[in-house]
């Protein structure tokens, strides 16, 4: 198949996750479509990886792995200690950092 | 990076350990300060062997003549202990003064890589790569190191007193500072884009905890949720943009992308698409307007020692990787970033100098002082020349030490009222803490330019650069916006020299690491205003660049 | 006797001096800053005491000074002291040089000559202030910034002391700062001068993409390289630079604000010293300005424009400190039709005089309104002569010296500025200065006569005495100075002042300037003599023939139609009423002018750049998902306008 199609499948696949960012109103989900670009941006990888026939995007894709689980442990916590705080997980309730 | 796939035996690269050698150091003070901080009252039985461990591998490095790192690993490997030891209930105590020797001991462990590696004995540097080319020992590394070391150093004394104030849980403050100054100098010395990406993770997630750390503060949580979300989706788009680089060249090493990236076979169209996605993420990072939106508000909510960090290592860190892209991996489509970042420069220094003008809290004050900085740095980024190069790197040195120190009094201010400084807060300072109010007013005058301090020398330096370079307009909005700068830097002294107090009382006393913080800073200050020589010249040899 | 033409004298001969008196001319600006830094810190121990330090070190600083001066006037050189290096990278050199030659040596001697003298003065005037050490620490800390300035062998070392007398000028305006006015004055002055360092910086930028250079010496050496364009440009940067230090139209706003500091701070920073500076950087720079003549026309009428109105303006004011502040606006105007013109060394010798009967006339008013417990209305004194006999005969001189009735010294020098406008072919900037020169023996007058002459109208609880020994010695000094200064400096137009200034001054032979009309100099005295006379008369019969001073406190003239009424059928007051009223119109328009249009575009300016910033705040919603909605629009910005340039 030709390899075009990956890289226009992972450009939709970024592109969702991105409207994503934008739409949702919970942390939760909103940290699930920045998880859709990471991988994304893996298949981007993988699938240039095979074109130019090399391991480099193949390691970058394990580090990438890696570094997405980091993130996730972080964000969590973050996202559940702010649930305690404010009993909600809805990023758009008023803020006190602004202007 | 390049191992050949149908190989029978592979080729076990060579490690140049003393390529990282700061940032080993480092990683494992950080694993160790944990594990003691988990231990609580067996402290003694986690320190006392990673002493001997650490004395045990200083004196075999001794015994193989590498003198100074076997050294520096003893001196730990006694101090930790004897820290433990002499304060068994102060756990904090320990973990500061073990970060504390861990950091002074990268310093001087990036000396001796100067001294022995780097250096051409004429004060000049060779670069060095290492580690099949992930690593560059070059300039930019070498100079980012030392801002991010020494601003680490003078983080530690300011911020442990203020974390005491504030109550804040602190047993994982020291190795995740840790973690994230082993980010910022790998961001540096990152040749090639998984360890680019790779270091700026790891600063960046311990920067997301690290903000987040007074969890009783909503302020604080709400700044680390705003900063980890953005971050988020930054990261995932310069990922994107390294990605579609790869995409276009077919390499993930920095020089051969640059070599790749001109030539005419390579789709300009992805790389370009590329290049403007890793624009878009690195300019989030440095906070450069349109992307700077995150700043003010996890300045103000972050714990202010922990905002001083980031104003001042973080930008370096990130500098360092913005000179390390585009003038290793683009200068071949210099045509096309050049006038982008110019424009972006120009917007974060008008921006950032007109909405200072109408804030009352000092932090996000500073904040938007640091967006305005932030486009000065990138005048010596667009320049695209050495002298650009080695003016960035100087700007990003003295904007450090002019920042800690505003950033250290304000939390010697902040003792007195627990929380929030505004500009009322300031009242007639000059008269109950003239000390205080006079190092503020210094750093200050920094900030905005005005000589004989650090700050002057910066700007010169960074807009000579520019002007040379032919960047006149963006030069000539530089020094526009530095006037509307002076008008909040002002008002700040205005307000502590020119106005009378409503309460009389001086400010609390400062604890002993607060004053000395601020007063290395301000000495700092004075200094590389005055005598700036030997800095600069390192600055100056930093042009040379792995490439 | 009177030499028309003079040559240029010979270019000087570089030295380096490490040792000898030269050699220690690091002392003149390292004394008082050492002073600033003891007296700060030694406050507390030894209170008010401390402020004997700081007299000490003006004390020795001037006695350096004049060391150094001998020193250069045995042997004319330009030395330079070598100091350590400031900056140094990528080819680009500042060192802390120092460089002294003839204008350098004129300049120390009257900064620290009238430093010392406003130190002593000081000591009586401040008497009793809480912060009074404090004061003499700031007037050290300004003496060492402007002492840097002078000495300055760099044009960046130069723009350090530029920025640190602003700064100290900033401290001291706002001295006293429990008065809010006091306090935006203070920002007032230090805000205006960042908008001439800016012109400025970008002059040094553009300097050193020239020459490669900022040193001075190689500056003004290569200086006949410049091409027209490129000096054009560089003359009015660094003019707009001058403009804002030295209060030149349009930013002059900022120096009758200043009169807010204390009266020893008006006498010795905003009208001996530091308002100086600006002509000192002009003539420093003189070999660039004769590149462009027509930069150099465009300062002469700036000089002479700022000399005419601040005169207007000066007639009208009733505080006996913006009067002066007004004419020293006006007196910098003069300085800078001399520099326009390309008589330098008349500027130098203009701000020489200008220094001793302006510091006289400043600190003579602090003596006044020490007496008068600050009473600052010129209608509510009258007959100080008899109380304070020492002031009066002392401001008689200032007020002879700066109308230019010979053989005082303002009539040297501001005559031979006029001459040589008119020599040098700008008659306009000639007809000009001469009614400016009309108008300050006219307001000078009205000064010095409603406030010595006539009979007594100050209110029943003022006891005016005449001041202490302290402040009547420089009064004295001063006045000495003011007498006889102009005669042994520079009597005749090519005098001891101007051969000794020749090596440092540039030529303007190469610019074929020739004379507007066929007037010699031989005529054009006795017109500047006249035209001194005529204003002084015109100010008698307005303000002593008229019996104002019976109880009259407020001005005389008010009322245009009905006043005009009034007096159109005395032939005798015609003189009187063509040119008072005219003035006074021209005058009240010029306050309004300069309070309205100009404060008014100054503050507009403000307050649009914070109506912009009110607005633009607003993009900090807070919310995350619009600061992601806001970072992809720029992304969908940068991307398109990459993608667009590769297509």
């Amino acid at each position: 198949m030709e390899i075009g199609y990956y890289f226009i499948l992972s450009g939709l696949m970024f592109c969702i996750g991105l409207v994503g960012v934008l739409l949702r109103r919970n942390a939760i989900v909103l940290f699930m479509c920045v998880e859709l670009m990471l991988n994304a941006v893996n298949l981007t990888l993988a699938a240039a990886a095979r074109m130019w026939a090399g391991p480099d995007g193949q390691v970058f894709v394990f580090f990438v792995i890696v570094v997405a689980a980091a993130e996730v442990v972080v964000g969590l916590a973050i996202i559940v200690n702010l649930y305690f705080r404010r009993g909600t997980l809805d990023v758009d309730v008023p803020q006190l950092l602004r202007w | 990076m390049v191992l050949a796939q149908d190989a029978t035996t592979l080729d076990v690269p060579d490690v140049a350990w003393s390529s990282f050698a700061p940032e080993l150091l480092l990683t494992a003070a950080a694993l160790v300060l944990l594990l003691v901080a988990i231990a609580r009252g067996r402290q003694l039985l986690v320190a006392a062997p990673t002493g001997v461990v650490a004395v045990g591998l200083g004196v075999w490095l001794v015994s193989t003549d590498v003198v100074v790192p076997g050294a520096v690993a003893i001196v730990w490997g006694l101090a930790l202990p004897a820290a433990v030891f002499a304060f068994p209930h102060r756990g904090s105590l320990v973990q500061a003064w073990g970060a504390g020797v861990a950091l002074a001991g990268a310093l001087v462990l990036t000396g001796w890589q100067f001294v022995t590696v780097l250096g051409d004995g004429a004060g000049g540097m060779t670069p060095q790569s290492a580690l099949a080319g992930a690593l560059a020992n070059d300039g930019i590394a070498f100079f980012t190191r030392i801002t991010v070391y020494l601003t680490a150093l003078i983080v530690l004394p300011l911020g442990y007193g203020y974390l005491r104030d504030r109550r804040i849980n602190r047993a994982e403050v020291e190795p995740l500072l840790l973690l994230a100054v082993v980010g910022m100098a790998a961001l540096g010395t990152a040749n090639d884009l998984i360890t680019l990406f790779v270091a700026l993770e790891v600063l960046s997630l311990a920067l997301y905890v690290l903000t987040g750390l007074a969890r009783r503060d909503r302020r604080s949580q709400e700044a680390s949720l705003k900063y980890f979300v953005m971050g988020a989706v930054a990261s995932a788009i310069l990922l994107y943009g390294m990605a579609l680089m790869y995409v276009a060249t077919g390499s993930l090493s920095l020089p051969t992308i640059g070599s790749v990236v001109a030539l005419a076979g390579t789709n300009q169209l992805v790389s370009a698409l590329g290049l403007a996605l890793v624009t878009v993420g690195i300019g989030f990072k440095v906070a450069l307007v349109p992307f700077h939106l995150w700043t003010p508000d996890v300045y103000q909510g972050a714990p202010t020692n922990i905002t001083a960090f980031m104003a001042a290592a973080t930008k370096a860190a990130g500098f360092a990787a913005v000179l390390r892209l585009y003038l290793v991996a683009f200068p071949g489509l210099q045509g096309l970033w050049a006038p982008v970042l110019a424009v972006l420069a120009a917007a974060s220094m008008l921006y950032g100098a007109y909405v200072a003008l109408v804030q009352r809290d000092l932090k996000r004050m500073l904040a938007y002082s640091s967006i305005t900085h932030a486009g000065y740095a990138t005048i010596g980024v667009v320049a695209v020349t050495d002298a650009g190069l080695s003016g960035t790197l100087w700007y990003l040195l003295t904007y450090a030490v002019s920042t800690l120190g505003a950033f250290g009094c304000v939390i010697a201010i902040e003792r007195r009222r627990r929380g929030e400084v505004a500009l009322v807060d300031l009242r007639g300072l000059g008269r109950t803490s003239p000390a205080v109010a006079g190092i503020l007013a210094l750093c200050l005058l920094s900030l905005a330019g005005m000589p004989p301090t650090a700050g002057f020398v910066g700007k010169f330096v960074v807009f000579q650069a520019g002007i040379e370079a032919g960047w006149t307009w963006l030069v000539v909005i530089g020094v526009l916006s530095s006037i509307v700068a002076a008008f909040f830097y002002l008002r700040i002294a205005g307000v502590m020299f020119l106005e009378t107090a409503d309460d009389d009382r001086p400010l609390p006393a400062s604890s002993l690491g607060l004053t000395t913080g601020i007063a290395v800073s301000a000495t700092l200050v004075v200094f590389l205003g005055v005598q700036p020589q030997a800095f600069l010249h390192l600055a100056d040899a930093a042009a040379a660049l792995v490439r | 006797m009177i030499q028309l033409a003079y040559a240029a004298g010979e270019a000087n001969e570089v030295i380096e001096a490490t040792s000898g008196v030269i050699g220690a001319a690091w002392l003149v600006p390292a004394l008082p800053l050492v002073g600033f830094v003891v007296v700060l810190l030694a406050t507390r121990t030894l209170r008010d005491r401390a402020a004997v330090i700081a007299i000490a070190a003006s004390a020795a600083a001037f006695v350096v000074s004049v060391a150094v001066a001998i020193a250069v006037l045995a042997d004319p050189a330009s030395y330079v002291r070598p100091m350590p290096t400031w900056i140094d990278v990528g080819g680009f050199t500042v060192t802390f040089d120092l460089l002294v030659d003839q204008l350098t040596a004129v300049m120390l001697l009257v900064v620290t000559g009238v430093g010392f003298l406003v130190h002593l003065y000081s000591v009586g005037y401040m008497h009793g202030d809480e912060r009074y050490p404090r004061f003499f620490a700031y007037l050290n800390l300004f003496l060492a910034s402007m002492l840097i300035l002078v000495l300055a062998g760099d044009l960046l070392t130069l723009f350090l002391g530029w920025e640190l007398v602003g700064l100290s000028s900033y401290l001291l305006i706002g001295f006293w700062f429990e008065d809010a006015s006091n306090a935006s004055a203070a920002k007032k002055a230090f805000v205006t001068n960042r908008v001439g360092d800016v012109s400025f910086m970008v002059a040094m930028f553009l300097a050193f993409a020239t020459f490669g250079t900022l040193e001075i010496l190689e500056l003004v050496e290569d200086a006949a390289t410049l091409s027209s364009t490129t000096a054009f440009a560089l003359v009015l940067l660094l003019m707009g630079g001058a403009a804002a230090k030295s209060a030149q139209i349009p930013l002059h706003v900022w120096l009758p604000d200043a009169m807010a500091g204390p009266t020893p701070v008006s006498a010795l920073i905003h009208a001996a010293t530091m308002v100086t500076a600006g002509v000192y950087l002009t003539v420093r720079m003189s070999p660039v300005l004769v590149a462009s003549l027509d930069a150099m026309t465009v300062i002469a009428w700036i000089g002479a424009l700022t000399a005419l109105l601040a005169a207007l303006v000066a007639v009208r004011q009733d505080d006996i400190k913006k009067i002066l502040a007004y004419s020293t606006v006006s007196q910098l105007g003069f300085m800078f039709i001399a520099v326009g013109v390309g008589a330098f060394r008349e500027a130098i010798f203009h701000l020489v005089t200008h220094a001793f009967f302006k510091g006289l006339l400043f600190l003579a008013a602090g003596s006044v309104m020490h007496a008068m417990a600050n009473r600052t209305d010129i209608w509510r004194m009258g007959g100080l002569r008899k109380v304070m006999p020492v002031t009066f005969a002392t401001s008689l001189i200032g007020w002879l010296a700066i109308s230019g009735i010979p053989p005082f010294a303002g009539f040297f020098s501001k005559d031979q500025i006029l001459t040589e406008a008119y020599l040098h072919g700008f008659g306009g900037v000639y007809v000009v200065g001469l009614v400016a020169a009309i108008l300050t023996a006219f307001y000078m007058s009205r000064w010095f006569f409603l406030i010595f002459l006539g009979t007594p109208r100050w209110p029943a609880d003022a006891h005016p005495h005449e001041s202490p020994t302290t402040m009547t010695t420089p009064l004295i000094i001063l006045a000495v100075l003011s007498a006889g200064g102009g005669l042994a400096l520079n009597p005749v137009h090519s005098g001891p002042l101007y051969q000794f200034l020749a090596p440092v001054s540039a030529s303007v032979e190469g610019l074929g300037l020739t004379p507007a009309g066929p007037l010699t100099e031989a005529v054009l005295i006795p017109v500047a003599i006249v035209a001194a006379l005529v204003g002084i008369a015109t100010a008698w019969a307005a303000y002593l023939r008229r019996d104002v001073s019976q109880g009259v406190v407020r001005e005389p003239v008010r009322g245009p139609l009905a006043e005009l009424f009034e007096r159109k059928f005395f032939v005798d007051e015609l003189y009187e009423a063509v040119f008072t009223r005219f003035g006074r119109r021209a005058a009240e328009v010029m306050v309004w002018f300069d309070t309205r249009v100009i404060d008014g575009a100054v503050n507009g300016a403000g307050a649009a750049s914070l109506a912009v910033a009110r607005t633009t705040r607003r993009t900090q919603t807070g919310g995350v998902r619009t600061y992601v909605g806001a970072m992809l629009a720029g992304a969908i910005v940068v991307v398109a306008v990459l993608m667009l340039q590769v297509r």
